[in-house]
């Protein structure tokens, strides 16, 4: 019953179905996943229940069992199979709930999995139409928790919410058109009993937004674009009326302000990676992609707010601050990147901060009560396009190495070919970094690499002349590309760093047993010393590591998991680099581990 | 044509599985779109009458573009998207260019079938008392978001279009929005001007964009295969060679009237 067909997979266009197993007979109503479990994740060692392991994203759990002196000792508990054919990236990061895994995997699947034994408990195979064209490999990066219900975005732009008992679908709303180029890939947030999404996919004539739905429900909230002139809405509920009423709730920034023309209508800002959320200032953090279209010099102005962190209030839908990092961006710096809460402890005070490596090749630190900046340092060794972060005024200080305008600049109208640093899939990608309150650093997954960029004059889209733009992605170093870099929030300075052959494209995980967990496309998940970056222990799980390490307690033990599967957008666009990732092979699986008992 | 002379293993494959894959775009008329629940154009007017020749089937396969034609020449031509859905035999309206060719030597481009050209639309009383830069600069341009006229329009003379230029999401949109009035003019392949408005078109002038230096601004249409299948492309080489001597292609453009100009090689 299990579909083995990849073609009858992708080719059908009926709704997803969940498999349940024999094993499952004995499946009862656990409780639930409530607002408080959700707030408090980042303290309760015995479940997973959010992306980044709390709202705030910092990745840390006050685990210490597993630690520097014991680690050695850590060894597979079990290893799960997603089985099919459907090996590609695997960059999810599971949550755990109940002595229960809920992992979701490569082609929109997820699986749920008894946390003890490895059993599959259920499986949801999301059945794709037939046309979706994603940009950047199947990915997904994971699903959300509440109440008995599993939440999780799908490549043909759906939210689904799935019973944690049986995999039955509870609802599923279209967050956007496949058609017209959208998908998600993102883990879904929660915020007060609302699943918070943005919008993947869809490269041009798309306006990346925020959206608030009812987590039991599906219900639209409100939604907010990132892009300046666009309008914002709020949905409200009529009595004796089904359909909630679409209400103006005033349009992002001043019409015109940094867009020409009707530009800011299609001028991109996707939200294609998953938001943090801060209790303590009641503040959704949430990234802008790169404003569209590529070709900077068509749109002059800052093209706000494209390539900046936005903080939204979770219960009106309005912008609070916006900080913009890469203005009228000529790179594809997305700055969709994590930003994550912490504490910044410096000069006796104690500043209430949030942390960002940008796209760009810049660590952020931001106030994030009002997202006035702090510092700026590079966590890179190389950046072309800029020399430091103007302090007074928050914006790059830029050397004018810019790409050329196509029609006006360059021999044959090349356009002037430029050598960027970083490349297009920037300092640090999608994969999210971790901040340890005791080593009080963070642990950024960064790449060295640029790209050799032209404008390309002869070139075809849909069978007609267009303009386009060439490049390569090169390597800076022959010995690495990945680097493994904990930087210090006060003074921006890199404690230690691990170098990696191929770029590092899985996220971090930190400890209370001052440990940094990391996977590797070469196969391994490494444990560091959080304080002086020595390996303390490997592992090899068979296929590349781009997903994100968890971590915690069931039966007095302490567990780690990863999911295993090469892939992700490096093999898509990898130019020189495919040199050294070449021999890698795909996979598809969860690893489990625990120490060894003696 | 008797079958019996295209008997290699590349044609009892195509055969068994029901006739030729061809590969047209979807929804983009005149050449592919869908109307009263068929795919028809000119596109697939032509391969149809290529597969006829051959004695085959044609099995029109409507593709969604990528974000350029290199990638829709891999995913359609000559490897298959990682998603599935497998290659088409053939695909239509690639452009015949010989420096594109050389960058894509996974597939052979041949048999160009017309020119495909660039062009401003205006109504012809406005057309009459004012020179293009003018309409440009009073009145709205519509082009399709994304294209060499968007593009060009919006960065060329240092961006003076800029602000006139309205963009919609395709060229039929903003056609339509020419006809109410919305944009005093519309840049875009003329082909897909003369599909937005009908058969009279007596109301309107068309004037060519001239662009600078090596963008193109006109093309010729061709088709590709899959580098090293020379059965099949001997054999749909010979059949559009007949239906081009016989008069077929003007034929077929003239049905959907729109005008037909012959490929520039």
């Amino acid at each position: 019953m299990k579909k083995t067909s990849l073609k009858g997979a992708i080719i059908s266009c009926l709704a997803g179905a969940a498999i349940g197993f024999s094993g499952m007979a004995s499946a009862k109503h656990l409780p639930g996943v409530s607002d408080a479990d959700v707030l408090n994740d980042a303290t309760t060692t015995e479940d997973v229940v959010s992306y980044g392991l709390g709202s705030q994203g910092q990745r840390f759990s006050p685990l210490d069992k597993v630690n520097t002196d014991t680690v050695k000792h850590l060894v597979p508990a079990w290893t799960f199979s997603y089985g099919g054919e459907k090996q590609r990236g695997q960059e999810a990061q599971p949550v755990v709930s109940n002595g229960r895994i809920f992992v979701t995997a490569s082609y929109s699947r997820l699986f749920a999995i008894d946390a003890r034994t490895g059993d599959e408990l259920w499986e949801y195979n999301h059945r794709l139409p037939d046309g979706i064209l994603p940009c950047c490999d199947v990915i997904n990066r994971g699903a959300a928790l509440y109440g008995n219900l599993v939440i999780f975005g799908t490549l043909d732009a759906k939210l689904v919410a799935l019973d944690a008992d049986t995999g039955k679908r509870v609802w599923s709303k279209k967050i956007d058109d496949y058609k017209a180029g959208y998908s998600f890939t993102a883990a879904p947030m929660i915020v007060n009993g609302m699943v918070i999404t943005g919008v993947s996919g869809g490269e041009f004539g798309i306006v990346g937004r925020v959206e608030a739905r009812d987590a039991k429900t599906g219900r639209m909230l409100w939604s907010r674009p990132t892009i300046e002139g666009n309008m914002g809405y709020k949905y409200v509920q009529v009595e004796g009326k089904k359909k909630p009423k679409k209400v103006e709730n005033g349009i992002t920034g001043e019409l015109n302000k940094s867009w020409p023309g009707d530009m800011w209508k299609h001028g991109g800002g996707a939200t294609w990676l998953g938001g943090t959320y801060d209790p303590e200032t009641n503040l959704i953090f949430y990234g802008t992609g790169n404003p569209a279209p590529w070709n900077a010099h068509t749109r002059p102005g800052d093209n706000l707010y494209s390539a900046s962190t936005l903080a939204l209030n979770p219960e009106t839908g309005k912008i609070v601050w916006a900080y913009q990092s890469s203005p009228n961006d000529a790179w594809d710096f997305d700055g969709v990147n994590e930003f994550i809460s912490f504490d910044l402890k410096k000069d006796g005070k104690v500043i209430k901060a949030g942390a960002k490596a940008d796209r760009n090749g810049f660590f952020y630190v931001l106030n994030r009560t009002n997202g006035e900046l702090i510092s700026a340092t590079p966590f890179i060794t190389k950046q072309g396009w800029t020399t430091g972060v103007d302090m007074e005024t928050g914006r790059p200080i830029e050397t004018g190495e810019r790409p050329g305008a196509p029609v006006t600049e360059g021999k044959d109208h090349k356009g002037k070919p430029v050598f960027a640093v970083p490349s297009f899939l920037g300092g640090k990608n999608w994969m999210p970094m971790a901040y340890n309150p005791q080593t009080d650093l963070f642990y950024v997954p960064a790449n060295e690499w640029g790209m050799d960029l032209w404008n390309e004059p002869v070139t075809y889209k849909k069978g007609a002349a267009y303009i386009g733009a060439g490049f390569t992605i090169k390597p800076l170093y022959e010995d690495y590309i990945g680097a493994l870099r904990a930087i210090d929030p006060k003074s921006g300075e890199i404690v230690w760093e691990y170098k990696n052959n191929a770029p590092l494209w899985g996220g971090v995980l930190t400890t209370g047993g001052n440990l940094v967990f990391t996977g590797t496309p070469e196969g391994f998940l490494k444990a560091f010393d959080a304080k002086t970056g020595e390996e303390v222990w490997k592992f090899q799980t068979g296929s590349g590591v781009v997903g994100c390490p968890i971590t915690w307690e069931m039966d007095g033990e302490q567990y780690v998991a990863v999911p295993s599967g090469w892939g992700g957008a490096v093999p898509l666009w990898g130019g020189d680099v495919a040199k050294r990732i070449k021999h890698l092979n795909q996979g598809g699986s969860l690893w489990v581990f625990k120490l060894h008992k003696m | 044509m008797a079958g019996e002379v295209y008997s290699g293993e590349d044609f009892d494959s195509i055969r068994s599985k029901g006739g030729l894959r061809v590969a047209v775009y979807k929804n983009f008329p005149p050449y592919s779109y869908a109307e009263k629940g068929k795919i028809v154009g000119i596109d697939v007017d032509i391969a149809k009458a290529i597969a006829s020749k051959l004695e085959l089937d044609a099995l029109i396969w409507s593709v969604g573009a990528d974000e350029n034609m290199e990638d829709d020449l891999r995913n359609i031509v000559w490897k298959g998207h990682y998603l599935g859905g497998g290659t088409a035999d053939f695909m239509m309206h690639v452009p015949f260019d010989k420096e594109f060719a050389k960058e894509n030597d996974k597939v052979v481009i041949f048999s160009p079938y017309a020119n495909e050209s660039v062009v401003v639309v205006r109504h012809k009383a406005r057309a009459e008392k004012e020179a293009l830069m003018q309409t440009f600069m009073r009145g709205k341009i519509g082009v399709e978001l994304d294209t060499m006229p968007d593009f060009y329009l919006t960065s060329s003379n240092r961006g003076m279009y800029r602000n006139s230029v309205k963009h919609f999401m395709t060229v039929e949109e903003a056609v339509s929005a020419f006809t109410k009035g919305e944009v005093q003019s519309v840049v875009a392949p003329k082909a897909q001007i003369e599909a937005g408005l009908g058969a009279d078109r007596s109301a309107y002038t068309f004037s060519p964009l001239s662009v600078s230096g090596r963008i193109r601004s006109e093309w010729s249409l061709g088709i590709a295969v899959k580098e090293g299948r020379d059965e099949l492309l001997e054999a749909v080489k010979s059949a559009f060679k007949e239906l081009k001597g016989a008069g077929k292609i003007e034929e077929i453009y003239a049905k959907y009237s729109v005008s037909y100009e012959k490929p520039l090689n």
